[in-house]
């Protein structure tokens, strides 16, 4: 068998695939957080909860109404970004003239009402969700076999992160959402409706989160406590690559991903650990993180 | 002119930070075509006057009329898109976006702003710096000139400006001057806050007096030099 530093080259490159894909759900939930951060100023404790509302939406519209995987993946997110919109109008928008504590425990306490209702309902077990047929099997790439599934979610997951970006960088759109992060009051007297973009913001952010749970529905189990364990990770990225950096988001969450990988693979009693030491070291050497920029 | 409904007409405004009550009863008008200056010593409630017309001081009463119509209780976006541009002390370049997303940021809201030729015509300047990459690399006066150039294209009538010249070189103050009076001849209305009276003093039409949030005197483009004394003595020149 070949071997790469010592290591099995199949056990190398398979755990830095898991580490790819990872990667490729903590950029896309990381990107919501930042994007949502940078416009409302709200850390978006419920994120996970919504993560795992996506995923439930596919398995419900598929146990109950017979819609399949590629519908769901645009059906889902749409229902949890109508979800946050109806959030943001009715609650969260209350908030913003309070201290930004205010907002996360809100978001916090949500998450517990979404997580316990789904709890109630379907209990903590955990669903299976297919992946569709044609995604079945895989490649051998001759260093390792590639599942053909865990290949379109990095693709998939890749392609709207890259989206997102330019939509935000390189648009008129993206334009008006960039100002408004400095200085929303002044937005406004440009004739702007800020509180319309705050609102589709929160919307749009937590549908990727819903995208996210779609794509994750066939590799995990479905279940309403999913999106716990990846939320603790995905704000530890957050703090690592700046609050409100949008590439620092995705960058960092497909480099801690890689990082878990190899750390699983050459000492695998750090591998759920390491992430939140480079976080602390982070935070010592540049506290507002790797991309991001002092806030004043 | 006297009998034409002025562009601009406030009447007992009020306004409050939180507990501090700033402006008690502000009463003037701003006639179409006229450039307005507000003067007074700092505090006296002219930038909360600008920031209320525009409608970002939320706690504000009493009447703001604009072409008739009342827009004291709209929010800013809609008081905007009555016509109405903001210009404000600092500035407010973005930093996150280029100079050219700067320049481009105000949406139009009515017919009749400038094109981007003429807004180059009146800043040459920025048509050098058009491709940099961030508003933030821009000198003060750079900044100030992309600061008015942006609402120019709005087709906004009425022109609010905050202290266009603080802090900078008297040949930049000069050519904003100088534009100021271009565009006053393209028929914009002007309403001016200003601590440099001398700038003022040559470019407005008439001037209004602001003490502790309260218009205390006028005068009158060609009362100034008579009433100079007063005037220094209002302004603690």
């Amino acid at each position: 068998m070949q071997e790469l530093l010592g290591i099995p080259s199949p056990l190398l490159f398979g755990q830095l695939l898991i580490g790819l894909i990872n990667g490729a759900f903590y950029a896309l939930l990381s990107l919501g957080l930042a994007v949502i951060f940078g416009v409302l100023n709200v850390i978006n404790f419920a994120h996970g909860a919504l993560y795992m509302m996506g995923a439930f939406v596919a398995w419900l519209l598929l146990t109950y109404l017979g819609i399949g995987y590629w519908p769901a993946l645009v059906v889902a997110p749409l229902i949890v970004g109508a979800v946050g919109i109806l959030i943001e109008r009715t609650m969260l928008s209350r908030l913003y003239d309070l201290d930004h504590l205010y907002g996360l425990l809100f978001t916090f306490g949500l998450a517990l009402i979404i997580e316990g209702t789904f709890i109630n309902f379907y209990g903590v077990s955990g669903q299976p969700y297919a992946p569709p047929q044609v995604l079945t099997g895989g490649y051998n790439l001759g260093f390792m076999f590639l599942p053909a599934y865990r290949g379109w979610v990095i693709v998939a997951s890749l392609l709207v992160c890259f989206g997102t970006w330019l939509l935000i960088e390189r648009t008129r759109l993206g334009s008006y959402l960039r100002a408004a992060v400095e200085r929303p009051d002044l937005v406004r007297a440009f004739g702007i409706n800020v509180p319309l973009m705050m609102t589709l913001t929160y919307g749009f952010g937590v549908a990727l989160a819903g995208f996210a749970g779609v794509l994750a529905a066939p590799l995990y189990t479905v279940s309403p406590i999913m999106g716990q364990n990846l939320i603790i990770v995905v704000f530890a990225i957050v703090v690592i690559g700046g609050l409100g950096s949008i590439l620092g988001s995705i960058v960092t969450g497909l480099g801690i991903g890689l990082i878990e990988g190899l750390t699983r693979t050459f000492y695998p009693e750090a591998s759920s650990t390491v992430v939140f030491v480079i976080m602390a070291i982070v935070l010592i050497i540049r506290p507002h993180g790797l991309f991001g920029r002092p806030r004043e | 002119m006297s009998n034409a409904q002025p562009l601009l007409r406030i009447r007992d405004l009020n306004a409050w930070y939180g507990e501090s009550h700033i402006l008690h009863g502000i009463d003037f008008e701003v006639n179409r075509g006229e450039v307005v200056s507000l003067l007074g010593r700092n505090g006296a409630g002219k930038t909360t006057t600008l920031r209320a017309i525009m409608g970002l001081v939320p706690q504000r009463v009493g009447s703001i009329a604009f072409e008739g119509t009342e827009i004291g209780a709209m929010k800013p976006e809609r008081i905007a898109r009555r016509g109405i541009a903001y210009c404000p002390e600092e500035r407010g370049v973005f930093a996150s976006l280029t100079v050219e997303e700067n320049l481009m940021l105000p949406p139009v809201v009515q017919d009749g702003g400038l094109g981007l030729d003429e807004i180059f015509e009146l800043f040459p300047n920025l048509e050098e710096r058009r491709k940099g990459a961030s508003g933030a690399r821009l000198s003060g006066g750079e900044q100030q000139m992309l600061a008015i150039a942006r609402i120019l294209r709005t087709g906004a009538k009425l022109l609010l400006l905050d202290e266009p010249t603080e802090g900078l070189a008297p040949v930049i103050v000069h050519q904003i001057g100088a534009s100021v009076e271009r565009l006053r001849e393209r028929g914009f209305t002007i309403l001016l806050v200003e601590q440099n009276f001398h700038f003022a003093a040559r470019l407005a039409d008439r001037h209004y007096v602001i003490e502790h949030g309260r218009v205390v005197e006028r005068f009158a483009r060609g009362d100034i030099r008579e009433r100079m004394g007063e005037l220094y003595e209002l302004l603690g020149v």
